[in-house]
């Protein structure tokens, strides 16, 4: 039986086993000190479940794309990109309020607008979406398929 | 609600893990592997 492994491969292979088993993991590292991205000045926090459901709440397309007729991605639109930076940039409790109140929040766009030179909205975009793909790095499934049902213990023997 | 995701699934991961779940995906330590070997090839 041989593999096709070059020498170079496995010695790579056998140090990365060894430090790894020493260190903490680079993406657990990246969890508790975080990169911050930012967009012209404005810092962009960690996504959390509060910033993740808010983008939910605006139907963003940068967490859930739209498809044309063919399935393709339909790129989203600047509006839809200013929306997850003010959202993104601050803490919850603001983007809560600013949530509540439609006009309040179109002002916080328009606002931000004047910020942000058109043409790097798409780069932007991009940015953000690596950025919210960046929060699921450490996500490791776990547990199996399997469906099991608890049975209580009031059910008796 | 405010906790980073990021932060969120490692201590998921590591509680996870400590009761003795089985992981589903590659561990941190595979991921680690499993870079090297891409940047050796």
């Amino acid at each position: 039986m041989s593999n096709n492994f070059t020498p170079e491969q496995i010695q790579a292979v056998l140090e990365a086993n060894e430090q790894a088993r020493q260190t903490t993991s680079p993406d657990v590292l990246e969890a508790f000190y975080p990169t911050h991205f930012t967009v012209h000045d404005i810092k962009l926090l960690p996504i959390t479940l509060a910033s993740y459901m808010a983008l939910e709440k605006v139907k963003s397309p940068i967490i859930n794309p739209k498809k044309d007729d063919q399935g393709k991605r339909v790129p989203a639109t600047g509006d839809d990109i200013l929306k997850a930076i003010l959202i993104l940039s601050l803490p919850p409790s603001q983007f809560r309020k600013l949530l509540k109140n439609e006009q309040e929040f179109e002002e916080a766009i328009w606002s931000l607008s004047e910020k942000i030179p058109v043409g790097e909205i798409v780069a932007i975009g991009e940015k953000i979406i690596q950025a919210i793909n960046m929060a699921f790095n450490t996500a490791i499934p776990t547990g199996s398929d399997e469906k099991k049902t608890a049975i209580p213990a009031s059910a008796g023997p | 609600m405010n906790v980073p995701l990021t932060q969120a699934f490692a201590l998921y991961a590591a509680i996870a893990v400590r009761y003795g779940s089985e992981l589903r995906g590659p561990s941190y330590v595979d991921r680690q592997i499993l870079r090297a070997l891409k940047e050796a090839s």
